[in-house]
C-alpha cells in the first residue's frame, strides 16, 4: 500500500516539474500557436527594477507565454471551454450552427449594421468614376473587384441572433450605384453565390474566413480573362490539371479553426486543391498595381498573380507596398513614390469584400483623387516653395542634403513630400 | 506571487516540493523559510525588510517577557508587543483612511487639508499582525512555550501558504509543527494535501474567476442601465466568487501546509448552509472567528459579563472591529455593524421567533441576509450600495442581462456545491474528497482527477489573457 502511495505522489511530482522538464529538455514537439498574438519580452534583472515590482510583472507576463507545454495546456482549456461551454479564445470569431466559423465583421457587413449614409456611399462612387476616367487619359485602366464574403455565401448558418432583417447594406447600394455609374466593376460575392449551388467543389472552407483554394484558383482565372478583354492583351492562361481532394486544410482554408488554438481540429469536408499549370508561350503579362485585403494575398502569396500579370505590385490595405520577385522572397518598401507606381501600371485594381466597404481602399482613392486633380502636385509645389522661400528652412534642408549626399532639389522635394503627407495625417 | 498563477504553479510550487522532499530533515526548516522568504519578496520585495524586522523586535520582547515573573512586567512586554504590531497595521492600513476622514472635517469647517502621502498597504500585513499578536498572548498567558530559535518564529510568521490571505493561525495550534511534524509527514498527507490544493485551485479558478468576470461587468454598470434583474445576478454573483475565492484559497493553504507535513486548521464550513447569522459566522473565516473570540471578545468579558446590554456591546463591538479589519474604508465597517447587528438581535429575540419556520426556510432566510450584507461590502460607496439594494427591489426585471452558457453553467454549479451539504449524503460526499485518509483505489482516483485538474487550472490560467485576433488589424 506505502508503495503505491510513493508511485502515486511520483506521479504528481512528474506532472507539476513537466513544464520546467519540457522548458529545458524539449522532450515533446509543441505546436506553435495561431493568431495576432504580440509576445510579451523578457525584462533582465536590475535591482531598481525588482523593487519598485516592474521586474517581477514583466517576468509572471513573459513566464505566463513560454513555459514548457504551456501551448499544450492553453489548447486543452480551449478545447474544454469550446466543447461545454462553445466559448473561444479569438476575438470576435462567432460559431454558427455546425461549428461554421464566421468573423464577427463580415456578419456584421452582410446584416448591414456598418450601412454609411447615401451622400458618403454616392460620393465614394463619383470618385470611383473621376479616377477611372482620369487613368483611362493616362493609358491605365482601373477595376474595382468584390471577393465574396463568408457571411454572404453562408448566411444559413449564421446564429439568429446576429442576423437582421432585411436592412440596407454597403454592398447592395454599391453594386448597383458602381453598375450605373459605368465603373469597371466585378463581383466575385455575386458570382459565388450563383455558383454555390452546382460547384461540383466547395467555394468556401467551414472554418476558413477566405474563399477557398479552389474558389481563389476560379478566380484568378476569371480575373485574367477580364482583364485580357479590357487591355485587349492575350493574358498567360491557367489550366486545371486535376483536383485533389484533402480532408486536411491548406494553406488559409482552415485559419480561423486554427486561429481558435483547439486541440482538436473541428471537422469540416473534404477540400479540393487544384493542381494547375500556365501557357505562357506568346502570352503577353500587364503591370498590375492591386490595392487590396487579405483575400488578394491568395493570390498574391501562391505566386498566381504572376503567373498572370507582370512584376505584380501590392499594396496591402494601403499600408505595405509588397513586390513580388520571382518565387521567392518579399521586398517592401516603406516609401512609396506614389506617382511613379501609378504611372508604371496598365491596370490598377482595388479589391475589397463587404467587410472593407467603409474604407474602401483605405486611404487610396482621396490620396488618388488628390493626385489625379493635380491638388497633390500643387499642395506639394506649394511646400518647395514655402522651403525655398525661407532661408533658415533653406540652410537645414541643405545640411540633410549634404548629409545625404543628395542634390539640394531631391531634398526638397522629399521634405515636401513628407510635409504634405503629415498633413493628410492630421486632416 | 497569488497561488493561482503560472509562476507559482510551475515554477515555484515544483521546485519548492522538489527540493524540501529531497532535503535531509534537518534542513526542511530553512528550505521553507528560504521560499517563503522569496515567495514574500517576489509581491513585496521592499516590504520584506519591515517583516523581518519587526518579527525579530517582536521575538526579543516575547524572549524577554517570557524570561521575567512579574506580572506587571510581563503585562509591559506584552502591551509593548502588541502596540507595535497594531500601531504598525494602523499606519500603513489605516493611516490613509483616517486622514481622508480628517480632511473632510476639516473641509467642513473650513480649514486646510493634512498634507499626507499615500501609504502603500504590505501585503498579508492584516493576517501576519494577528498571528504575531497571537503569538505574544499565547506565551503571556503561558497556553505554550515561546520558540527558542529566531528563525523558526520567523517561519511560523512568514510560512508561504498562509502569509497572503490566511488560515490565521493562532501559534499554539502550530508551535509543535515548527519544530516537528514528523508524525504528518506520511504520504497519505502529501497526496490528500495535493488532491486539497487542486480542489482549492478548481474552486478559485474554474468557479469564483468565472462568477467574478460577470460580477464586475455589472456592478461597473450605469445605474440608469442597471435592471433588476441584473442586480440580482451580479450580487449572487460575488456571493459566490467571494466564497470560492476565499474558501479556495483557504484550501490551497491547507493542500499545500499538508504536503509539507502542517495540519492548519480549517476556515471555511459550507457557510451558505447556515440557519442564523450567528452559524454563519462559525463556518465563515472561521480562524478570523476564533482569534477575534480569543483575543478580542474575551479579553472583554466575552459572555461572562454582568448586563444583557453590554454583552450586546461586546458583540457589536467585535463585529465593527472585523468590518474594520477586512478593509480601510467605511463600506467594511458598516457591513460589519450590519453583521453585528444581526448577530444581537439573534441573541435577544430573532433566533426564537424564527424557530418554527423549519431548517429551510431558515437557512433561505440567512442566504439573503449575508447577500445584502455583500453589497455593501463589494460597493465602497454607501449611497451608491443603497441605491444598488433599490435597483434590486424595484423589479424592474427587463432586459434581462445576456449571460454566457459558461457563466449559467458554473452558477448552478456554484449553488449545488454551495448547498449540497444541506443533505446527510451531501455531508458525506464531502468529507469523502475533504478526508484525509483513504485506500489505494482512492488515492489512485483522486491522484488522477488531481492532476486532471492542475492541467485544466493551468490551461484556464495561461488562457485568460489569450484573446488574440485571427489576423493583426491596422
Amino acid at each position: 500500500m506505502e508503495k503505491t502511495k510513493k508511485i502515486l505522489f511520483a506521479l504528481i511530482l512528474l506532472a507539476l516539474l513537466l513544464p520546467i522538464l519540457q522548458e529545458n529538455l524539449k522532450i515533446f514537439t509543441v505546436k506553435p500557436l495561431k493568431g495576432a498574438i504580440t509576445a510579451a519580452g523578457k525584462k533582465s534583472f536590475d535591482w531598481p527594477g525588482w523593487f519598485e515590482g516592474e521586474y517581477q510583472a514583466q517576468q509572471e507576463k513573459y513566464l505566463n507565454e513560454n513555459f514548457g507545454l504551456r501551448n499544450l495546456y492553453l489548447r486543452i482549456n480551449n478545447q474544454v471551454e469550446f466543447d461545454i461551454f462553445r466559448q473561444v479564445h479569438a476575438r470576435t470569431v462567432v460559431i454558427g450552427k455546425q461549428n461554421y466559423l464566421y468573423e464577427r465583421g463580415y456578419i456584421d457587413a452582410y446584416s448591414g449594421r456598418d450601412f454609411m449614409a447615401p451622400d458618403s456611399l454616392n460620393q465614394l462612387t463619383s470618385n470611383l468614376r473621376f479616377i477611372q476616367d482620369e487613368l483611362k487619359k493616362l493609358n491605365i485602366d482601373f477595376i474595382v473587384v468584390f471577393a465574396p464574403s463568408k457571411a454572404s455565401y453562408f448566411p444559413e448558418f449564421i446564429p439568429e441572433k446576429l442576423l437582421r432583417k432585411a436592412q440596407p447594406t454597403n454592398y447592395h447600394y454599391l453594386s448597383k450605384s458602381f453598375k450605373e455609374s459605368g465603373i469597371n466593376f466585378i463581383d466575385f460575392n455575386r458570382w459565388f453565390l450563383d455558383m454555390k449551388k452546382n460547384s461540383p467543389y466547395p467555394l468556401y472552407p467551414k472554418c476558413g474566413t477566405h474563399w477557398s483554394v479552389y474558389g481563389y484558383t476560379l478566380v484568378a482565372d476569371s480575373l485574367s480573362r477580364y482583364v485580357e478583354t479590357m487591355c485587349k492583351m492575350d493574358l498567360p492562361e491557367l489550366k486545371i490539371d486535376s483536383i485533389v481532394l484533402s480532408d486536411t486544410c491548406r494553406e488559409t482554408d482552415n485559419d480561423i479553426g486554427e486561429g481558435l488554438n483547439l486541440l482538436f481540429d473541428i471537422k469540416g469536408y473534404k477540400m479540393a486543391y487544384p493542381v494547375v499549370h500556365y501557357i505562357w508561350e506568346g502570352k503577353k503579362k500587364p503591370r498590375v498595381l492591386t490595392i487590396g485585403d487579405s483575400y488578394y494575398w491568395s493570390l498574391f502569396g501562391t505566386g498566381i498573380a504572376s503567373q498572370i500579370f507582370e512584376e505584380p505590385h501590392f499594396w496591402y490595405y494601403y499600408r505595405f507596398q509588397l513586390h513580388r520577385a520571382g518565387h521567392d522572397g518579399f521586398l517592401s518598401s516603406g516609401e512609396v513614390n506614389f506617382e511613379k507606381e501609378i504611372k508604371q501600371q496598365q491596370v490598377i485594381m482595388i479589391l475589397s469584400t463587404e467587410i472593407g466597404l467603409p474604407t474602401l481602399g483605405w486611404g487610396f482613392i482621396p490620396e488618388a483623387v488628390d493626385y489625379l486633380s493635380h491638388d497633390r502636385e500643387k499642395k506639394i509645389n506649394e511646400f518647395t516653395k514655402a522651403i525655398k522661400r525661407n532661408p533658415d528652412w533653406l540652410k537645414q534642408v541643405a545640411e540633410k542634403a549634404s548629409r545625404r549626399n543628395i542634390p539640394l532639389d531631391s531634398m526638397i522635394m522629399l521634405d515636401a513630400i513628407y510635409l504634405y503627407e503629415e498633413q493628410k495625417k492630421n486632416n | 506571487m497569488v497561488f493561482s498563477s503560472s509562476i507559482f504553479l510551475v515554477y515555484f510550487l515544483p521546485l519548492f516540493l522538489l527540493v524540501y522532499y529531497i532535503s535531509d530533515r534537518k534542513y526542511k526548516n530553512f528550505v521553507l523559510l528560504f521560499s517563503s522568504i522569496i515567495f514574500y519578496s517576489w509581491g513585496a520585495p521592499k516590504f520584506i525588510f519591515v517583516i523581518i524586522g519587526t518579527t525579530l523586535i517582536d521575538f526579543l520582547l516575547v524572549q524577554a517577557m517570557d524570561k521575567t515573573d512579574p506580572r506587571w512586567k510581563r503585562r509591559f512586554f506584552l502591551t509593548l508587543s502588541v502596540s507595535i504590531n497594531l500601531g504598525l497595521l494602523f499606519y500603513f492600513k489605516y493611516s490613509n483612511f483616517f486622514v481622508e476622514n480628517v480632511n473632510s472635517v476639516l473641509s467642513v469647517l473650513g480649514m486646510k487639508d493634512i498634507l499626507w502621502t499615500k501609504l502603500i498597504l504590505p501585503i498579508g500585513i492584516s493576517f501576519y499582525t494577528f498571528e504575531t499578536i497571537t503569538y505574544v498572548v499565547d506565551v503571556y498567558r503561558r497556553v505554550h512555550a515561546p520558540l527558542k530559535n529566531f528563525w523558526e518564529y520567523q517561519l511560523y510568521i512568514i510560512l508561504f501558504p498562509k502569509l497572503i490571505a490566511g488560515p490565521i493561525i493562532r501559534y499554539h495550534q502550530i508551535a509543535d509543527q515548527v519544530t516537528d511534524r514528523s508524525a504528518n509527514e506520511t504520504f497519505d498527507d502529501r497526496l490528500t494535501g495535493f488532491f486539497r490544493f487542486v480542489l482549492g485551485l478548481t474552486k478559485k479558478v474554474l468557479i469564483a474567476n468565472v462568477m467574478g468576470e460577470t460580477a464586475d461587468a455589472i456592478f461597473a454598470m450605469d445605474g440608469n442601465t442597471l435592471t433588476s434583474a441584473a442586480a440580482w445576478i451580479g450580487i449572487l454573483a460575488y456571493t459566490f466568487q467571494i466564497y470560492f475565492d476565499f474558501s479556495g484559497y483557504s484550501d490551497m493553504a491547507i493542500g499545500i501546509a499538508r504536503m509539507v507535513g502542517f495540519v492548519f486548521p480549517e476556515n471555511f464550513n459550507n457557510p451558505y448552509t447556515s440557519q442564523s447569522i450567528t452559524e454563519f459566522w462559525r463556518r465563515w473565516h472561521m480562524t478570523l472567528g476564533a482569534w477575534m473570540k480569543n483575543y478580542l471578545y474575551i479579553p472583554l468579558g466575552g459572555n461572562r459579563v454582568s448586563s444583557a446590554r453590554r454583552l450586546y456591546f461586546n458583540l457589536w463591538f467585535v463585529f465593527l472591529v472585523s468590518g474594520l479589519w477586512h478593509g480601510a474604508s467605511w463600506n467594511f465597517i458598516i457591513w460589519g455593524a450590519y453583521h453585528g447587528l444581526f448577530l444581537v438581535l439573534e441573541r435577544s429575540f430573532l433566533t426564537k421567533w424564527l424557530e418554527p419556520l423549519g431548517k429551510i426556510p431558515r437557512t433561505l432566510l440567512t442566504f439573503f441576509i449575508v447577500v445584502i450584507g455583500w453589497v455593501f461590502f463589494r460597493i465602497e460607496n454607501f449611497s451608491d450600495a443603497i441605491a444598488f439594494i433599490q435597483t434590486m427591489f424595484s423589479f424592474h426585471l427587463k432586459p434581462l442581462p445576456e449571460l454566457s452558457v459558461q457563466f449559467v453553467s458554473i452558477f448552478v454549479l456554484a449553488i449545488v456545491l454551495s448547498f449540497f451539504t444541506v443533505s446527510e449524503r451531501g455531508l458525506r460526499i464531502q468529507n469523502y474528497f475533504y478526508g484525509n485518509r483513504h485506500f489505494n483505489w482512492g488515492y489512485a482516483t483522486l491522484s488522477l482527477v488531481g492532476i486532471a485538474l492542475f492541467i485544466i487550472c493551468l490551461g484556464s490560467i495561461t488562457a485568460s489573457g489569450f484573446n488574440p485576433f485571427i489576423y493583426f488589424r491596422f
